[in-house]
């Protein structure tokens, strides 16, 4: 691992307790990490000059300087604040579970909070929504920098709802949103998958760019146990006594199935998917996220 | 299910360990909170039939395999077939353990039956240290005398299971052996065998025949060695064990024969005693000694019999050589009537099984004998009665019951056969019943005599006595003829023709013997025609005169004899009756009468059965069996059977109750409550006493081409046991092997392996 990345492990971050100290913590150390220019987005308006350093796009370099200074020098650009980012967080009490250093919640917040950041760095508009199986939070669109500490807020909820019911946030956000813009949603989509994928449609049917933070942790993606174990479910009321090593293989063919299914389903509704494991370090989501947005471009 | 080491079979209870694990992993299982709690119970649903019989089977895999390590370790023998089945074979030994009288022969301080006992211990003691399962099947020579049809009953152990405690269970067993002294070879042993051999026909069978193997018992071998060969035949593995070295010296008493005399109370009696010499070399002053064991009225009076015992002095024998046989003649005295006993004993020597013998007499107050007397004057019956009975100072033990002719008519054969002898003399006609019931009694064994006179019916007596030589009379007679005086010629009227006939013995022997004072002047001559009759080869002319007619002539009738004196006894034709010559008579009543006194002759090992009328006596019989200290008995009350005959009761001592040489007494209740006992002599047979050993070389001569192995019993060590067979360890080893490979299988297809890279 890079010693920049070491900072943005969940072990690490693990160790800041405020949300938008963390947030920061990750985005700078992200930017930083990326030995380029930071991403100040497609406007035209030029902001200032700054030294080249290996690793800038050429494109930037401003050759006139070049030229009469001998020194390269790239341009920077003042970005657009036009976009409007909307998070929708899952806080249910499936997101509580976690054998790492950050469980489901504490990632997806820890995602959340990063990206609101960084929006908000981008003088982006960005609103939060916090939920289980009804909105429990919701913070309105604001680009100032101030506004993160809102929407960290937000996602702080005392008594989440045993279950999830992701399609009626989805539907009630395509209702409530008024503009189109960017949605990203983060949970860990254990519910109706159906309800989801057709809230995710309807997103999608309203001009919305969805981009799908799936969070899952190592346990439920490789459910390593062994010996004789009770589990009981988050949401669930069952519960089952048995010896996970036998259900292991069966366990693994049915989440496999489920995520193939939300892959494809995202895919075919041009829903930017990633799966985020807990143990991951977290520049993955907002290299995902960047990546996306690139791509958001050129498609759009 | 038996163990060798059944301490160890406790360690059965571990197989439940796994159970124990499994409820209380049950118990302790981890809790987790879960999210993806629905793909979980998918998994579930689909897998629940799979995972459980598989559990189930893993449990039950541990819990066998912990078994099967255990059952290897408790060393595990079964009875059951099912091992041998799949291959595995139990080792059988099947001892067969002489116990005849000659292994008692001593070797120093322990003695052949010791030694094979000795080698029966290491034998068991081999066979419980082998990973082999063993089995044990022992019998004795003398049980299988017995000749159960079910072998096992004849066996002392049979098809036992051996283990860590089998030593000391033989050793018990071996401790309660005796020698039986019976007179017993390997045959009726090897017959029990088989039928035991077939009870058990899948096991590695190995029959030792543990003997002392003396060469008389091998003279002829075709039938043991026929024997042999059908083991080999069926798979047997066949190991003869010898248990004595070379022939040490050795007397046995042979016989003692009660001599062929009047046998009445009062009346001394000579008595017979033969010791042979079975050694090879000559033993020299012999000191015999003889006891009287007299039994009085008193000796039936108490719990068991009481006889007085009367040293008698001891008998002297200078030397008796190798081989060799000698006869000695000792006097008997006992003052009352009874079943007296004789008993003698040699030296103590190595083999003393053979040292003592015992001979039961039976003594009457008198021996009664029956005397007819055709003579008006009734002479004859006189002079015998007068020579039987001669006086209060003189007594001879024979009693004469006269009577007249009518009485063989009137009489029966019950009554006749408490006659001793029959004198008939000077026999007029007789009727066919008469001489019906004179043919019985001789047939049955009877002695009777005829003495000629004036009054003799020859035509009715050629006809009906002599009946062409079928009949009782040995001759065919023709008329009475004189014997003319020749005073030129002086030979003896009389001329014996058998000189050592017992009724004449002593009137032959000496320079001038007795028989040639002896005159005859008239005679009863025999039919020239007599020669050529078809019993004259049963015929035996004793005596003859001086012209060569028979005087007295001899002849075998059924089991009895039959003699005719062609003259009087009374001094009409002669002067017997007045001459010492007349002793004859009581030479004849000795002789004729030997078929009226039976002397049993009982060897161990054979049944003693007693019969008597089941109207006279009680169903209950004592039996008294002699014991060791030879002062105490073994009492047996027994109830007799009517095998056959209701009339009848008959007793018996099985030949396995019979196996110690002495005095067997049974007693006998009559219905008026007295009690009568009968003795018997139980001896060992002369045959037990041949010391003489096959050799090595004999013997692998005899056994060819067989394949049996013959050795010493100290050459036979442990190798003995170890044999070919099926390792049941082994088999069970890799029966563990392969549960474990399949537990191990079943665990991995059940995910209680861990996972690659660790587990949480």
């Amino acid at each position: 691992m890079p010693d920049s990345k070491r900072f943005l492990h969940p072990e690490a971050v693990k160790r800041i307790s405020r949300m938008e100290l963390r947030a920061r913590h990750i985005v700078e150390g992200f930017l930083s990490g990326m030995h380029r220019s930071p991403y100040f987005g497609q406007s035209v308006e030029f902001l200032q000059h700054r030294e080249y350093v290996p690793g800038d796009d050429l494109r930037h370099v401003d050759w006139k300087v070049w030229a009469r200074q001998d020194r390269l020098y790239v341009k920077q650009f003042e970005e657009d604040t036009n976009l409007r980012c909307t998070f929708l967080v899952d806080v249910s009490k499936s997101m509580e579970y976690g054998n790492g250093p950050l469980n489901k919640y504490e990632y997806g917040c820890t995602i959340a909070g990063s990206l609101a950041y960084l929006v908000l760095r981008q003088q982006d508009a960005v609103a939060c929504w916090a939920f289980d199986e009804q909105v429990r939070a919701r913070v309105p669109h604001r680009s100032k920098r101030n506004h993160l500490l809102t929407v960290v807020e937000s996602l702080n909820v005392a008594t989440p709802a045993d279950k999830t019911d992701l399609s009626g946030v989805l539907k009630e956000a395509a209702e409530t949103l008024p503009r189109r813009g960017m949605v990203v949603v983060i949970s860990d989509f254990l519910s109706d998958l159906e309800g989801t994928i057709r809230g995710l449609k309807i997103l999608r049917q309203r001009g919305h760019d969805v981009m799908v933070f799936h969070v899952l942790d190592d346990d439920e993606l490789d459910f390593p146990f062994s010996g004789p174990m009770r589990f009981e479910g988050l949401e669930l009321p069952q519960h089952l006594n048995c010896n996970p090593r036998a259900l292991r293989e069966g366990y693994l063919e049915a989440l496999q199935a489920f995520l193939d299914e939300l892959k494809r389903q995202c895919a075919r509704n041009v829903v930017d998917y990633a799966l985020l494991r807990t143990s991951q370090p977290l520049d993955a989501a907002l290299a995902t996220y960047l990546s996306n947005r690139l791509g958001m471009h050129h498609r759009n | 299910m038996q163990f060798l080491y059944q301490g160890l079979a406790w360690g059965f209870l571990l197989a439940f360990v796994p159970v124990l694990i499994h409820l209380i992993n049950m118990m302790r299982h981890r809790r987790v909170r879960w999210a993806a709690m629905e793909f979980l119970l998918q998994s579930y649903k689909k897998h629940r039939k799979w995972v459980w019989l598989k559990q189930l089977l893993l449990l039950l895999a541990r819990m066998a395999a912990i078994a099967i390590l255990v059952a290897m370790l408790a060393q595990w023998i079964t009875r059951g077939q099912w091992l041998d089945f799949l291959g595995g074979k139990v080792t059988h030994h099947y001892v067969l353990l002489d116990d005849s009288a000659s292994m008692s022969e001593r070797y120093g301080a322990v003695s052949a039956f010791e030694i094979a006992g000795q080698f029966l211990q290491r034998l068991a003691t081999s066979a419980s240290e082998q990973p082999v399962p063993q089995r044990f099947t022992v019998v004795r020579f003398s049980q299988a005398l017995a000749g159960n049809p079910t072998g096992g009953g004849l066996a002392d152990m049979h098809a036992e299971q051996v283990d860590s405690e089998f030593p000391q269970r033989m050793e018990r067993l071996r401790h309660s052996f005796e020698v039986s002294h019976a007179a017993v070879g390997p045959e009726p042993a090897l017959a029990t065998l088989t039928k035991l051999l077939e009870e058990a026909p899948d096991e590695d069978r190995i029959v030792y025949v543990v003997s002392d193997y003396r060469r008389w018992q091998w003279r002829q071998t075709s039938r043991i060695k026929a024997a042999l060969r059908k083991l080999e035949d069926a798979g047997v593995q066949v190991r003869l064990v010898q248990c004595v070295g070379r022939q040490r010296p050795n007397l046995a008493l042979v016989d003692v024969i009660p001599s062929s005399e009047t046998r009445a109370a009062e009346v001394p009696l000579f008595l017979d005693i033969k010791v042979r010499n079975t050694g090879t070399t000559a033993a020299s002053n012999v000191a015999v000694k003889i006891r009287s064991i007299f039994y009085d009225a008193q000796a039936t009076a108490g719990v068991e019999p009481d006889p007085h015992v009367e040293d008698l002095p001891l008998l002297l024998i200078d030397r008796i050589d190798p081989g060799a046989t000698v006869t000695r003649r000792v006097q008997v005295y006992f003052p009352a009537a009874g079943r007296h006993v004789v008993e003698v004993e040699l030296p103590e020597d190595a083999l003393p099984a053979d040292n003592r013998r015992w001979c039961v007499i039976d003594f009457p107050e008198t021996e009664p004998v029956l005397v007819i007397d055709g003579d008006p004057d009734g002479q004859n019956a006189q002079f015998l009665s007068a020579l039987f009975q001669p006086g209060v100072h003189a007594r001879t033990g024979i009693r004469s019951d006269v009577k007249p002719v009518s009485f063989l008519r009137d009489t029966t054969a019950e009554q006749l056969a408490e006659y001793y002898t029959i004198f008939l003399c000077d026999l007029p006609r007789i009727d066919s019943v008469a001489v019906e019931h004179l043919e019985a009694y001789v047939r049955s064994g009877g002695g009777v005599v005829f003495f000629a006179g004036p009054q003799w019916a020859i035509a009715a007596h050629n006809a009906a006595l002599f009946r062409n030589g079928e009949g009782l009379f040995p001759l065919l007679l023709e008329r009475d003829d004189e014997l003319p005086v020749d005073e030129l010629t002086p030979a003896p009227d009389v001329q014996m023709v058998e000189e050592s006939h017992p009724v004449f013995r002593e009137l032959t022997q000496g320079a001038n013997p007795l028989i040639h004072s002896l005159h005859v002047q008239r005679y009863l001559r025999a039919s020239a025609t007599w020669p050529t009759a078809p019993n004259r080869d049963k015929v035996r002319v004793i005596a003859k005169l001086r012209n060569g007619q028979p005087l007295v002539v001899e002849q075998a009738f059924g089991n009895g004899r039959v003699m005719a004196f062609l003259t009087t006894f009374a001094p009409y034709w002669n002067d017997l009756a007045l001459n010492a010559t007349v002793v004859v008579a009581l030479r004849m009543e000795a002789y004729l009468g030997a078929g009226q006194r039976p002397t049993d002759r009982h060897v161990v090992g054979e049944p003693l059965r007693v019969d008597v009328d089941a109207s006279e006596f009680d169903r209950q019989f004592r039996w008294f069996l002699p014991l060791e200290d030879d002062e105490s008995y073994l009492p047996l009350t027994r109830n007799a059977g009517t095998p056959g005959s209701p009339g009848r009761l008959v007793g018996q001592l099985e030949p396995t109750e019979v196996l110690r040489p002495g005095v067997y007494e049974v007693w006998l209740k009559r219905k008026r409550g007295e009690i009568v006992a009968r003795r018997f002599a139980v001896n060992v047979d002369p045959a037990e006493s041949q010391l003489a050993v096959i050799t090595r070389r004999q013997m692998d001569i005899a056994l060819q081409p067989l394949e049996t192995k013959f050795a010493r019993a100290d050459a036979f060590a442990g190798a003995a046991v170890a044999t070919a067979g099926f390792n049941r360890s082994l088999f069970l080893m890799l029966l563990l092997v392969s549960l474990l490979l399949g537990e191990q299988w079943l665990a991995y297809s059940a995910s209680y392996h861990p996972p690659k890279g660790g587990s949480s």
